[in-house]
């Protein structure tokens, strides 16, 4: 069955409904020094949202029929009426320039090439532990039996490789450094080399030293890998509404911050034109100059809470909407010395973290200051206490996995 | 089946040397009820084929949710790499495994969301403080099927259910967050456990974080209770076992040198006797059957865990740790049930020696380095002085060195616990369970 012929029968046994659906192509190649592997994946899926008398139901498999149906409408009737719940009506959407790339599609010759490449440009002085490269492509379309009805298709190219030094019985940490984009022609082989070099050079020796008390310079990585999480659950609107946000909305959270939300980064591989629920994306100020101004939400949140709508519906064909941000772009003051400053570039165990109430205590595995590299320690505090703690920020605004961030310098953080 | 078989010969006919083919089908759902609102997040069933073709010493996969005719070549195409990989053999053999559930799973998605809206209203009654409260109820069938090119023909069917609730107290401007859950693969987990004594853990544990107060930062004697010193043997030990991450990390080196006192032992083995125990794994993704691996014998390391890859590589016999989470993934090297055994002390001899120093009930999590290093958070701790409980911890980490770690464990008790988990590596979620004493660590930093 065609989405739109499920709509429209849904609709006739008075339902609301929604399809996704979505065509998805990737291609991988892997190495490690005794494995290596390349993979070819295909798969097709579709995500069937119903709503009748305020009760939602959500269902998803391979195939749009019967079963599929009986199940989201099973799913209904498990819940309660819900006055919030509904579908959007239509919205202009505006395509994404750069979205796709055509060579996505067969990618297999340049992506065996970026591994040669990675591994033929290593210095002897980095011990490469796995390399990976992949790209892909995704069709999606959105239809729901109040209008909408959009697609896209998106491709993205991806290279990642893990190194260290080793040097004797010394292991020194292993770093992660990766890359992404819409376009093969995005992927940096040389930049991706060049970063993951210093790094192992950096912590090639480490040394036990006094880091309490010292500021703290977290490099856009480790933005990426600590404040993003926090922060994505803190600014998402069913946080905020249900009291499990460790920010409240219009509270000063630091006077050097802004954060904007930008799912639609030319290039990037996560932008997109319409979010999880067909709806046009747009730029969304969360953070305005320290002040918590805008939850991201998605309709039924917009609705619950009474926030606006800002279309942050994330999900995949397997599951309802979730509210996310896409990119978050963190602006501070320039800061041209970080001075004395203990720069981190990898945590460990943010997922740990207690998200509700904004509270961390994290591994530092990468770190280095001016004298050469660093111990593991513990890195701990709150999200408020990072923000409020953020006082500007050095070198240019990189893009790394989901945040654009310079080096942030933090004071106020706890480090032992 | 036949089909598989025709796969495998086409594979073979255009260059493989070795062909396997797993075929998957996961029946997944999701319901839970907050303050707020109840939900099925999904409830649906994927199933799909993943080929895999070693051509001229590399692997080559093809993964879908049909077979069609290009399959074989696509996979045999796929293939690339710097031709030293080979597969380890094994002899030809057939089996089929059902894990049977005690308490029947038939209840449709409304009985479960009833019995669900009851725990979260004995959750808001166990304390006034309490504002927010989310109950889920997860639900993952799964059919798998194996075939490969050395004989090996082997299906499984087993389900793993799970139940959590989180909680959000407020009191003035402090707020205190808990998480309890349990996990099994023996059926309903609302039957299956105490739901009293879960509700009970989650007030307990809002109740300490507010009015816990956080550790001074340093190095102190730390006693680890079996939640945290099984997510130890998981999180700081059994990853550095990982063949894959132990020929290039701190614990390959170490292969039958002491580390730890002579009564320090560690294993993941591929069931134990506990309903949590939901790495059950009686064979893995490649159809090898599972054994104990004996990663810490006596205080010396001893062996480490391997697929049919590392263990080609390495000239070791494969573990039966070869997993992969679904169809769209490839085989990893990945634990199952990893724990500590344990030792013939008492918690009360542990605490006794304890002047200044911490017991580490809950975690939330933790993460490790292949170098060594790992982190946990803590959600349930408490100061320990004099041999003493004291006042509880709110939200804290420790971390440390893995190595240097297991050398200060100077006392293990005689209980034994088991939890379960999910565990990430490489993009791919898989069930485990960890498993463990109380262990006593003289140094370990607590931040």
């Amino acid at each position: 069955m065609r989405p739109e012929e499920a709509v429209v029968w849904l609709r006739s046994q008075g339902y609301q409904a929604e399809v996704i659906y979505a065509d998805v192509m990737t291609v991988e190649y892997s190495w490690e020094k005794k494995s290596q592997y390349g993979m070819t994946y295909r798969e097709e899926g579709y995500g069937l949202r119903v709503i009748k008398d305020g009760r939602q139901g959500f269902a998803y498999g391979h195939s749009l029929d019967d079963e599929l149906m009986r199940r989201a409408m099973e799913s209904a009737a498990a819940v309660s009426p819900d006055p919030y719940v509904g579908l959007p009506g239509p919205e202009p959407v505006e395509p994404l320039a750069m979205s796709y790339d055509p060579a996505t599609e067969e990618p297999h010759e340049q992506l065996r090439g970026f591994l040669e490449e990675l591994k033929a440009s290593m210095p002897s002085s980095v011990n490469l532990v796995s390399a990976r490269s992949s790209a892909g492509r995704a069709k999606v379309r959105l239809v729901n039996s109040e209008g909408v009805d959009v697609e896209s298709i998106n491709s993205f190219a991806y290279l990642a490789a893990s190194a260290n030094a080793v040097k004797g019985n010394y292991v020194g940490p292993e770093v992660y450094e990766y890359t992404d984009s819409k376009l093969m022609s995005g992927i940096s082989v040389s930049s991706l080399v060049k970063g993951l070099t210093y790094r192992v050079e950096m912590t090639s020796s480490r040394r036990e030293a006094s880091v309490a008390n010292r500021p703290i310079a977290l490099t856009p990585k480790a933005v990426s890998q600590l404040l993003f999480p926090l922060l994505n659950h803190a600014v998402r609107a069913d946080s905020v509404h249900r009291g499990r946000s460790p920010l409240r909305l219009n509270e000063f959270v630091g006077q050097k911050v802004t954060v904007i939300d930008d799912p639609r980064v030319e290039g990037a591989a996560w932008s997109r034109a319409f979010d999880g629920e067909g709806l046009p994306t747009r730029r969304v100020t969360v953070i305005d100059n320290g002040m918590f101004v805008r939850p991201l939400s998605d309709t039924y949140w917009s609705r619950r809470a009474g926030f606006e709508s800002t279309h942050s519906a994330w999900r995949t064909f397997t599951g309802l909407p979730t509210v996310s941000a896409t990119y978050l772009v963190i602006q501070a003051q320039p800061e041209a010395d970080l001075g004395d400053a203990v720069v981190v570039d990898e945590v460990q165990g943010v997922h740990t973290s207690n998200f509700d109430t904004g509270e961390f205590a994290v591994n530092v595995s990468v770190a280095w200051d001016k004298d050469g590299g660093l111990r593991e320690f513990v890195l701990s505090g709150s999200l408020k206490g990072l923000l409020s703690g953020i006082q500007g920020s050095a070198g240019p605004a990189t893009r790394y996995g989901r945040v654009i961030s310079g080096t942030l310098l933090v004071m106020g953080l706890r480090a032992s | 089946m036949e089909a598989l078989e025709e796969v495998l010969r086409k594979a073979q006919e255009l260059g493989a040397e070795f062909a396997d083919v797993r075929y998957q089908r996961a029946l997944t759902l999701t319901v839970s009820t907050s303050e707020v609102q109840d939900v099925v997040t999904n409830y649906g069933l994927t199933e799909g084929y993943a080929l895999r073709a070693l051509v001229r010493g590399s692997w080559g996969y093809y993964s879908s949710t049909s077979l069609g005719p290009d399959a074989a070549r696509l996979a045999v195409e796929s293939a690339s790499g710097q031709g030293n990989v080979r597969a380890a053999l094994l002899s030809p053999k057939r089996d089929r495994v059902t894990i049977r559930e005690r308490s029947p799973l038939s209840r449709s998605p409304a009985e479960v969301m009833q019995d669900l809206r009851k725990v979260k209203e004995a959750v808001f009654k166990g304390d006034p403080r309490v504002r927010s409260v989310t109950v889920s109820y997860s639900l993952y069938q799964a059919h798998r099927e194996y075939l490969s090119t050395d004989g090996r023909d082997i299906a499984l069917d087993y389900t793993i259910s799970r139940f959590a609730v989180t909680a959000v107290a407020r009191e003035g401007d402090v707020v205190a967050s808990a998480y309890e859950g349990a996990s099994t693969y023996l059926g309903y987990p609302l039957e299956v456990f105490d739901v009293n004594e879960i509700v009970e853990t989650v007030i307990r544990r809002l109740r300490n974080q507010l009015r816990g107060v956080a550790p001074r930062p340093g190095v102190y004697s730390v006693i680890l209770g079996p939640e945290v010193s099984g997510v130890f043997a998981h999180e700081a030990l059994g990853h550095l076992a990982e063949a894959d991450l132990a020929i290039e990390g701190a614990l390959g080196r170490l292969r039958g040198q002491r580390i730890g006192r002579e009564f320090v032992n560690a294993s993941d083995s591929p069931s134990l006797d506990d309903p949590m125990a939901i790495g059950l794994t009686p064979y893995d993704d490649e159809g090898v059957e599972g054994r104990e691996v004996k990663i810490i014998e006596n205080g010396v390391v001893k062996e480490f865990m391997t697929d049919r890859s590392y263990a080609a590589a390495l000239g070791l016999e494969p573990t039966g740790n070869g997993r992969a989470e679904d169809f769209r993934s490839s085989v990893l090297i990945r634990m199952r049930n990893t724990y500590f055994k344990p030792g013939d002390m008492t918690l009360q001899e542990l605490m006794e020696d304890i002047k200044d120093g911490y017991l580490m009930l809950s975690v939330m999590g933790g993460q490790t380095s292949p170098d060594g290093t790992f982190q946990f958070g803590i959600q349930e701790g408490y100061h320990v002085v004099n041999g003493e409980e004291k006042e509880p911890l709110r939200t804290t980490g420790i971390a440390g060195y893995t190595i240097e770690t297991i050398g200060y464990i100077d006392g293990i008790s005689r209980d034994f616990n088991v939890r379960p988990g999910v565990c990430g590596k490489s993009g791919q979620s898989v069930f485990v369970s960890t498993g463990g004493p109380y262990v006593r660590v003289s140094r370990l930093k607590v931040g």
